[in-house]
């Protein structure tokens, strides 16, 4: 009895603090791998039958509006590449250096559920696909969160509602800093951080601003619902709706970050012309 | 063996928001079965490693769930003489003092992991585990004879 609790006890502190632990969990877990399975099976199952019992004329329908998206997307995208070259020379212009470019890992939802407490998710790739702490998370409409642990065959994703996850955001309309903080409540935000009389409206767009390193900069995070400012308090009370409708997800993105700057002007400096000036 | 791996699997399986505080430990309630009816094959030690298995799987510190379930074990060891010759009614007290106590350790837990504010909620579990006793108790009971 006594040894045991001693043990269980020098668990915590250690898993607390360090990260020795890690490859008991990763055994663990790929052990448990079969009932993490059996749980997502019924979903699956569900998604396989619906695919395969889809009509013909529903198939075509979707491919037309498909296309359609493709095309606009890609007609976007001639545009985008255009803007982020003259990004790159104005940052250049400003003496700034800039990072651009991530790289993406699409991942499912596994159908588990970790603690009624928390808003945890698990995703179905793991260490094994090379993800790691500290990933951010996103979909397609934005920013869900961040990669809290990763075993080999799943990995745990802190969504950004959760009451202990913050986020350092910008608002896209006047560039104005906050953080972003988690209320506990699957569809809202907190932004306790910004003074009465400053620049939000209902409506704004907020962004990652890049600050802290986790999230790379200019992913939409939310938009602003309600601003009440309190004459009596230093703070307004701002909540927002995050944009990546956490309770519908089932496909997710997890994304490196290139943490590595562009240089400066790369295509006007060739090397050799740097390695004359310096002489 | 076979009650366990299922109790592990109800443990993860998603249920609407709503219900899913009212959730009742399962792989608790099933190791609080085979602790009373077979407390000389399944000890404290048992206890600890399926507890190691429910903080991997629920994604908890590793050392969260077994520090509760030996405070379980100890306690059902113990009273496992008493508790066989009583009726369901006050079985089913123990049962909740046992379900509470496990609860408070995991309490105490969690908050070294982070400061959480919980509410009443919180102590749901415990009442729910001890109405879902009796049918816990009547399943089990069931499947051991067959296998016996």
């Amino acid at each position: 009895m006594l040894v045991t609790v001693i043990l269980s006890v020098s668990l915590l502190i250690t898993d607390r603090q360090s990260n020795v632990l890690k490859s008991t969990r990763d055994v663990i877990s790929v052990l448990l791998y079969p009932i993490e399975r059996l749980v997502n099976l019924p979903p699956q199952l569900n998604q396989t039958l619906s695919k395969s019992l889809l009509s013909y004329q529903d198939l075509v329908t979707e491919n037309a509006r498909l296309k359609k998206q493709h095309f606009i997307a890609q007609t976007k995208l001639l545009k985008l590449a255009a803007l982020e070259k003259e990004n790159i020379r104005l940052q250049a212009l400003l003496g700034n250096s800039f990072t651009l470019g991530e790289q993406l890992l699409t991942a499912e939802l596994l159908a588990v559920n970790l603690a009624p407490y928390e808003h945890t998710i698990a995703l179905n790739k793991g260490s094994r696909f090379g993800i790691h702490k500290n990933q951010p998370v996103i979909n397609i409409h934005g920013v869900v969160g961040q990669v809290t642990r990763s075993t080999p065959m799943r990995s745990e994703v802190l969504l950004i509602s959760d009451p202990s996850h913050a986020i350092p955001v910008q608002i896209n309309r006047t560039g104005l800093h906050s953080i972003a903080v988690g209320s506990g409540q699957i569809n809202r935000l907190n932004l306790p951080f910004l003074p009465n009389n400053s620049d939000i409206i209902p409506g704004d767009l907020l962004i990652t601003s890049g600050l802290g390193g986790t999230f790379p900069s200019g992913y939409p995070v939310a938009t602003v619902t309600t601003v009440n400012p309190q004459p009596d308090k230093p703070f307004a009370i701002i909540t927002a709706t995050p944009v990546a409708q956490l309770d519908h997800i089932r496909e997710l993105l997890v994304v490196w970050s290139n943490t590595t700057p562009i240089p400066l002007l790369n295509e006007t400096k060739p090397s050799p012309t740097s390695n004359n000036e310096s002489d | 063996m076979a009650s366990l791996g299922l109790a592990l699997t109800l443990k993860i399986l998603p249920f609407p928001p709503s219900i899913q505080n009212l959730a009742p430990d399962w792989v608790l309630l099933v190791l609080i079965y085979w602790l009373l009816s077979e407390p000389h094959k399944i000890g404290i030690l048992n206890a600890f490693f399926i507890g190691l298995l429910v903080d991997v799987l629920t994604g908890r510190l590793l050392g969260q769930y077994p520090l509760g379930y030996i405070f379980a074990a100890y306690l059902c060891l113990k009273l496992h003489n008493r508790l066989q010759n009583v009726r369901l009614a006050q079985q089913c007290f123990f049962i909740f003092l046992i379900l509470t106590i496990t609860q408070s350790i995991t309490l105490w837990t969690e908050t070294i992991q982070q400061s959480l504010n919980h509410d009443l909620n919180f102590w749901l579990p415990a009442l729910s585990g001890t109405l879902c006793w009796p049918l816990v108790k009547y399943l089990l009971n069931i499947s051991h004879r067959w296998f016996d």
